[in-house]
């Protein structure tokens, strides 16, 4: 009986686990064949004779729109908008955070339902307001501008994250550091930094993948010469000459998504543990 | 060091919570000031208004003489010790210590001699690389408070320091606050609700209540004389009981009469008349008529066996309702004038008796009135 459900369990693991990996699987064995291969053989086969030329392709050569110089330069774009606003957007929510939980004011709860308000808007609403504030201060059509509203969406989330975990730091530790004369810089910076390590993950990895993985701001706001990949790859995927190369579109598609995909390998445990675990108590 | 002086201090919140209502102390240079009571009472607030951490809505603090209501903590000269300790999680013991010193720009050299001059002092010398996660609940308080000696301030804070601790803890730090307090002689504002370390800490004590200073003296005075019933029974464990009593004049002599025994049990009910010896007519404003009703505060103490009291006090046959056994002490507990009453005797009076004879001392008993509660005499 025991061992009857046993494997009644581990087989029914063991289909959900194949039926969330095929695709991944139908991907990845795409991307190495050639496109004679892809013709004849089944989906689900690995490949005869693996070739990275769909790789190579995707990367320098593919043609979207216009250029055809694969996905590289976007992805370059990306990596340029990105970075930064994931650091800006995580840096000045941690301010906030502390702020609004050590440096109370007069209308700060007022001022943090408002942020929080901010978590619920969806996208599109912003689309037109936000494109003439762009037009307004020069920064439509750039990599900047891509920057600005990714730091000013991400603000809602980083400073909700951000005050959460300080509400776990004992209001005392911050009078004590006052008492010793340190201000509300170095509070921040000496005492509450050090301490800030997982929630810190939790918000880079949760930045990152919303930034890296947004696709509307980047198609209505970015230049042409500034779109990030997610954007490039969605041209390249709709570019066909004659045949639809299944492996390049693949292989571009894995490309994007590989930023994301190793933030989560290497950060994954923090952000479980940045979720569930509390300040550190002093 | 330096005097403190607090005058017309008062604290709202928002518009209409009013915490602090106009608080009133003063003490001298290297005093030990206790502010106790209960939760809400306003003493912790007071306590940060001092060190500059909350404003002051109204009045004026003074360190030294010197107006400090509108300096910042760090230049009131203060040092403070917080009831969770409040170390900084990442640094170590050293770091902590110094954490105040390198903020002043102290030179390296003096930094590192003032460390070693406070871990003597508080003999955590073998802690010093350690992290505060590190330590035990005895050994943060000890780092808290080397944190603080560190910068020599001019008044040292303590807020509830104690209330982490295990009981045994506790009683090993409290005299080795007092004893550093007797070494450095720095004045001190020191927060508790414990009603044991304001009476064994205090050079002089604030008892609080809603935000108003109910009584502002010595430990003996506050102990001995209370002003008002909250005083008399906030101060003392167990407090002081509070009976209530008929007043009449007998021959001249003040007496006082009261109900002995269960009121519940009519049987061996009865009225007992205890002279009000040391008190004179003439201490009260007004000569009670026959069957004013006040209450008569004695602490248990004073309620004791006839061999305690050398055979002086009035004699009393109470019924014994429970009998505690302290070791030193054993507690009887009575009814007396209705209400259930404390007595402090020794254990050989009390064994195996249903009945037990007090001597008590009225000499040390406190008059109050029933309605406003305030004491209205004291014996001579």
């Amino acid at each position: 009986m025991n061992v009857v459900s046993r494997v009644f369990l581990y087989g029914i693991l063991i289909l959900a686990a194949l039926y969330a990996l095929a695709p991944m699987w139908v991907m990845l064995s795409t991307s190495f064949k050639t496109l004679d291969e892809i013709r004849d053989g089944s989906l689900i086969a690995a490949p005869h004779a693996p070739t990275f030329a769909p790789w190579l392709k995707a990367w320098g050569t593919a043609c979207s729109g216009v250029r055809c110089d694969g996905l590289k330069p976007f992805f370059m774009n990306s990596l340029v908008m990105t970075i930064p606003a994931v650091l800006i957007s995580t840096l000045v929510g941690a301010l906030n955070g502390y702020a609004l939980t050590h440096w109370r004011f007069r209308g700060s709860d007022a001022l943090f339902t408002m942020l929080l308000v901010g978590c619920f808007i969806p996208f599109q609403v912003v689309l037109l307001p936000m494109a003439r504030t762009l037009g307004a201060i020069g920064l439509s059509d750039s990599v900047f501008g891509l920057i600005f509203v990714h730091v000013v969406y991400g603000l809602a989330f980083t400073t909700l994250f951000f005050r959460n975990y300080y509400l776990g730091v004992p209001g005392e530790l911050i009078k004590a550091a006052r008492v010793d004369g340190a201000g509300f810089f170095v509070i921040f910076r000496r005492i509450l930094l050090p301490i800030s390590g997982p929630i810190f993950m939790v918000c880079i990895i949760w930045q990152f993948t919303q930034i890296w993985n947004d696709f509307l701001f980047g198609v209505v706001f970015a230049g042409a010469d500034s779109q990030p990949v997610t954007v490039a790859l969605n041209n390249l995927v709709r570019t066909s000459t004659g045949f639809k190369e299944y492996n390049v579109d693949m292989a571009a598609a894995i490309i994007a998504g590989l930023p994301t995909l190793f933030v989560y390998i290497v950060a994954g445990k923090y952000f479980v543990r940045g979720l569930t675990a509390g300040a550190v108590k002093g | 060091m330096a005097s403190l002086g607090i005058h017309n201090i008062r604290k709202t919140f928002g518009k209409n919570v009013e915490v602090l209502k106009g608080i009133n102390l003063d003490i001298a240079d290297g005093e030990f000031l206790i502010l106790v009571g209960g939760s809400g009472c306003g003493k912790s607030t007071l306590l940060n208004m001092i060190a500059g951490l909350e404003t002051v809505t109204e009045g004026d603090i003074t360190i030294g003489g010197k107006r400090v209501n509108d300096l910042p903590p760090k230049d009131r000269d203060i040092a403070m010790v917080f009831q969770s300790y409040a170390l900084y999680p990442s640094m170590s013991v050293r770091q902590n210590i110094a954490f105040g010193l390198s903020l002043r720009k102290v030179p390296q050299a003096e930094q590192d001699a003032t460390i070693a001059r406070v871990a003597k002092l508080l003999q955590i010398e073998s802690l010093l690389d350690r992290k505060p996660a590190q330590l035990s609940g005895g050994q943060r308080q000890r780092v808290a408070m080397g944190r603080a000696l560190a910068r020599e301030p001019q008044i040292f804070l303590f807020d509830e320091p104690l209330s982490n601790l295990d009981a045994k803890l506790r009683v090993e730090m409290r005299s080795e606050i007092k004893l550093l307090h007797k070494r450095l002689g720095i004045t001190t504002v020191y927060v508790t609700h414990d009603q044991i370390e304001a009476m064994t800490l205090g050079d002089k004590i604030a008892v609080m209540k809603d935000g108003v200073v109910q009584q502002f003296g010595a430990p003996d005075e506050i102990y001995s004389k209370p002003v008002n019933t909250f005083v008399a029974s906030f101060m003392g464990s167990p407090p002081m009981n509070l009976i209530p009593v008929t007043l009449a004049v007998n021959d001249g002599v003040l007496c006082a009469e009261l109900s002995v025994g269960n009121g519940t049990d009519e049987s061996i009910k009865r009225i007992a008349r205890l002279p009000l010896l040391g008190f004179n007519l003439s201490d009260l404003e007004t000569i009670p008529e026959r069957g004013t009703s006040v209450l008569l505060g004695l602490r248990p103490e004073h309620m004791t066996d006839a061999g305690r009291m050398q055979g002086r006090g009035s004699r009393l046959i109470v019924p014994v309702d429970l009998a505690e056994s302290t070791g030193a002490d054993t507690l009887v507990f009575t009814t007396l004038g209705g209400v259930r009453c404390v007595c402090r005797l020794h254990p050989a009076a009390v064994i195996g008796r249903d009945d037990v004879e007090l001597a008590v001392d009225v000499a040390a008993a406190v008059l109050f009135d029933r309605e406003t509660e305030q004491a209205i005499a004291f014996a001579h």
